[in-house]
């Protein structure tokens, strides 16, 4: 055993942390909260890291390949790594600036213990001549005041569980074993791991575990490393650079977050949304998945559980939109390249997911994984991929819309996708289909998913407007007023006052919070005032929101809803747009305080217990906090209510497709032309 | 025999082994393509890790896409070059060609790869780790071990798998040359 002095390591005093303090994590369930884990990655695959050190979810090589390591949802089989000190007595942690690094400070009996972890991702100008691994996860431990017992156990369990390993020691290069998933996986997940660093471990159960102790005393540190190569040779940098690697990383996630143009309010939990997302963003393609893990039970008992590591067109469509208002313009032109390629082989049609890759969505199978606090099952694949949800094409449009409004351009074959995609609304969108929240049941007329095919031509009209796009602008004009038409008729109930979730309905839906943002109606016309009051007294539950009347027959699932975090942030988004921004900016803050101490926000809220629900991180929440801050940001100090002349609101023209201040709708005037 | 006849006869023998020159090369081109093509679908299916031209490559750069391209015509090159070795030992071992005598040889040549070229490699190569130093600033290359079995038990199989192959194409293909 070695103790190595004083390393490079990065981030500010210890002292200086900001997380919140939590007594005793040591003494936590078995199954720790959605809320305490916290997440590092490397934009092609993630880990999530326990209060009390363990990683309890890893996929190698990439999100939606099978778990190294699946504790999160089998305490037992799943595999894990841990390192922590033996006798915690609290912990706090934090990111390292607007990083993805993580600092832990642990507070021991006699000492305290500082852990810094990171998947690596090194800025260009700093890998130097030499050879990088494909996936490296780094993590240093300090110890910054007495003396510390440090404890590691590493436990991969490939396949979900199903296989062990045999780790065997190679000499001074560490510990290295193979990894094979097997069975229906073995071609998704083969390759080999290696773990090395400063602390002496042992192999128990024949080799397949590992377990260490060393002493740390103040200034002495512990550095390890995890290497896995997929299908190579595995490129091992020396333990002596982990310090300095973690401070690349820290160094690359600072030059990412540099390049946000967003200086409004909330500027801290926005960016730590946006860097949530970008670790949820596949670098190599552009794909961006819904959230990082399978299967985080929505409700105790439910069935609602579901695997969330698949790129959705809606989600990755919202999210650039957002990340196009921050000025991260990259990150859409990859995801534009994605798609071109990814509905090479179904365009016109799209799918409603696709993997990393652009590949399709495995067909659903189940792990023999007893699930999150047993609440499983824990499903492989998603049997949505096979739904027909029309707003897709609305979402994927409005991105292309909002790439060209900020000076993205498009060569041939792109504008040729965004034409076919636009025939596909022409030719579908008076059919029934599955809608935004993936209903279950036979299909049928979903107002949103309506909403969103006129949102689909009337952006493609706007592109048209701008780059001169081959088609027949009035016939496509003709057809937008149709499906406006074909709304105002059946998607408003006129007893209620309100828009319905689907035609013949009496239900609201939280998706229809959006159709002022879409630039369909203002919010404050009586239609839209109407279906707020009714959104307001059928779903809401304090600042937060259901999707649909909970406990309904709605959508044909059993086991109880949880309230939706994207849907309660769309609340602020329209009262923003309504002028009530004190309103606003309560229901804001209240909903910005459900997230974990690091900022991070779970699909969401368990009714009945507060806590995070589902899968975790989500996309779709992030991007809801998004969506919700940069509507304030263009709110005015104080309450907002003597601004404007006349008590005429400042409109907010943000997002997407605004609507001008005499409070029409539409990104044109034929919008305005077809207002109800 | 006149001078023109001489030269005419001369002109004829260059003819002749320029063509052979070229079959050569044609059928060392098809089993190179093969041999690379059989490690490059192993390494796919994860049967193996053993990544020649990257191994080959890495000796002279630290980037990964330049030491890979230059990998891969230096070992290109390589098998081009080992071809002309088979030819003359097909023609003068006594044997002849043939796709039996092509595959002998070829699990011959994979056989001293692993035990010889690979292992000798791993002393001169710049970026090799070594279980014994352990990894370096610059050493950090996952190192073959005996076999290469540290990239798979199943890289001995596939490697001497592709060399039979690239054996057998040469064997089957100079067999059509002599």
């Amino acid at each position: 055993m070695s103790a190595s002095v004083s390393p490079s390591a990065p981030g500010p005093d210890p002292q200086a942390d900001s997380g919140a303090l939590v007594r005793d994590p040591a003494a936590a369930e078995p199954y720790p909260a959605i809320g305490d884990y916290a997440l590092i990655g490397d934009c092609r695959s993630v880990a999530l890291v326990s209060r009390t050190g363990s990683i309890d979810w890893l996929c190698l090589p990439h999100f939606s390949a099978p778990s190294v390591f699946a504790a999160l949802v089998d305490k037992a089989r799943g595999g894990r790594y841990l390192l922590r000190p033996a006798d915690i007595l609290s912990c706090r942690r934090r990111y390292d600036g607007d990083s993805a690094v993580l600092v832990t400070t642990y507070h021991c009996r006699d000492g305290i213990l500082k852990v810094t972890e990171a998947m690596s991702l090194l800025p260009e100008d700093s890998g130097g001549e030499e050879l990088q691994p494909q996936h490296e996860l780094l993590r240093l431990a300090e110890c910054v005041e007495g003396e510390v017992r440090l404890q590691a156990e590493f436990e991969p369990r490939p396949g979900y569980g199903a296989r062990g390993v045999r780790l065997r020691r190679r000499g001074r290069l560490g510990w290295y074993c193979e990894v094979d998933p097997g069975g229906r996986y073995r071609n998704k997940g083969t390759g080999a791991l290696y773990l090395y660093g400063d602390m002496d471990l042992q192999a128990e159960a024949g080799g397949a575990r590992l377990r260490g102790q060393m002493l740390l005393r103040e200034g002495d540190c512990c550095r390890l490393a995890m290497v896995w190569s997929g299908n190579g040779i595995c490129v091992l940098p020396p333990a002596s650079e982990v310090g300095g690697r973690i401070a690349g990383t820290r160094r690359w996630w600072m030059q990412w977050a540099g390049k946000s143009a967003y200086r409004g309010p909330y500027r801290e939990a926005v960016l730590r949304s946006c860097i949530t997302l970008k670790l949820l963003t596949y670098r190599l393609s552009g794909a961006v998945v819904a959230a990082a893990t399978t299967s985080l039970p929505v409700h105790q008992g439910g069935e609602r559980n579901w695997d969330y590591r698949y790129c959705w067109l809606r989600d990755t469509s919202m999210l650039l939109q957002c990340l196009l208002d921050l000025g991260f313009r990259s990150e859409s032109a990859a995801f534009i390249d994605w798609l071109l390629h990814a509905t090479r082989l179904t365009r016109p049609r799209v799918d409603v997911m696709y993997d990393v890759h652009g590949n399709p969505v495995p067909r659903e199978d189940i792990a023999r994984l007893e699930g999150y606090r047993g609440l499983g099952p824990v499903r492989i694949g998603n049997a949505a991929s096979e739904q027909l949800q029309l707003d897709i094409y609305g979402e994927v449009l409005l991105t292309a819309r909002r790439y060209v409004e900020q000076g993205g351009e498009l060569d041939g074959h792109e504008r040729r996708l965004l034409l076919d995609l636009g025939e596909a609304v022409r030719r579908h969108w008076r059919e029934p289909d599955n809608g935004i929240w993936e209903i279950r049941l036979p299909r049928r007329h979903n107002t949103h998913s309506k909403v969103m095919c006129w949102v689909a031509l009337d952006a493609l009209l706007a592109v048209h407007g701008q780059l001169g796009l081959e088609l027949d602008e009035e016939a496509w004009r003709a057809e937008r007023a149709a499906i406006r038409d074909d709304i105002e008729t059946h998607g408003y109930n006129a007893d209620l006052g309100s828009y319905v979730g689907y035609y013949g309905g009496t239900a609201p839906d939280a998706s229809l919070l959006l159709l002022p943002r879409y630039g369909y109606l203002p919010a404050d016309h009586p239609r839209m005032r109407g279906t707020w009051t009714l959104i307001q007294r059928q779903l809401a539950s304090g600042e937060l929101l259901y999707r649909y009347p909970p406990g309904s027959e709605y959508d044909g699932v059993g086991g109880a809803d949880e309230t939706f975090l994207l849907c309660s942030y769309w609340q602020v988004d329209y009262l923003v747009r309504l002028g009530e921004y004190p309103r606003a900016r309560d229901i804001f803050e209240r909903l910005a305080a459900r997230a974990n101490d690091l900022g991070l926000l779970a699909e969401g809220i368990a009714p009945d217990s507060g806590e995070p629900a589902g899968n975790f991180p989500q996309a779709f929440s992030h991007v809801g906090l998004v969506v919700a801050a940069l509507a304030l940001a263009t709110a005015p100090e104080g309450d907002g209510r003597d601004s404007g002349a006349g008590g005429r609101r400042r409109a907010y023209h943000g997002g997407l497709a605004g609507f001008p201040e005499d409070g029409l709708s539409g990104g044109d005037t034929q919008a305005e032309r077809e207002e109800p | 025999m006149s001078e023109t006849e001489r030269l005419s006869m001369q002109a004829a023998m260059e003819v002749d082994m320029a063509l052979a020159v070229l079959g050569i090369l044609v059928w060392a081109v098809i089993a190179t393509l093969a041999m690379s093509s059989l490690m490059f679908v192993s390494q796919f299916r994860g049967w193996s890790r053993l990544d020649l031209p990257l191994l080959l490559g890495s000796l002279f750069t630290g980037d990964r896409e330049s030491a890979s391209l230059l990998g891969f015509l230096l070992n290109f090159a390589g098998g081009c070059l080992i071809a002309f070795l088979y030819y003359f030992a097909f023609a003068f071992g006594g044997s002849g060609a043939g796709w039996s005598a092509g595959l002998v040889a070829g699990l011959v040549h994979g056989l001293v790869s692993l035990t010889v070229f690979l292992p000798v490699l791993s002393h001169i190569h710049p970026r090799l780790a070594s279980e014994h130093d352990g990894a370096g600033v610059r050493r950090r290359l996952e190192p073959p071990g005996f076999l290469a079995l540290n990239y798979g038990y199943r890289t001995p199989l596939v490697a001497l798998a592709a060399h039979a192959v690239y054996g057998t194409v040469l064997g089957a293909g100079f067999r059509l040359l002599m």
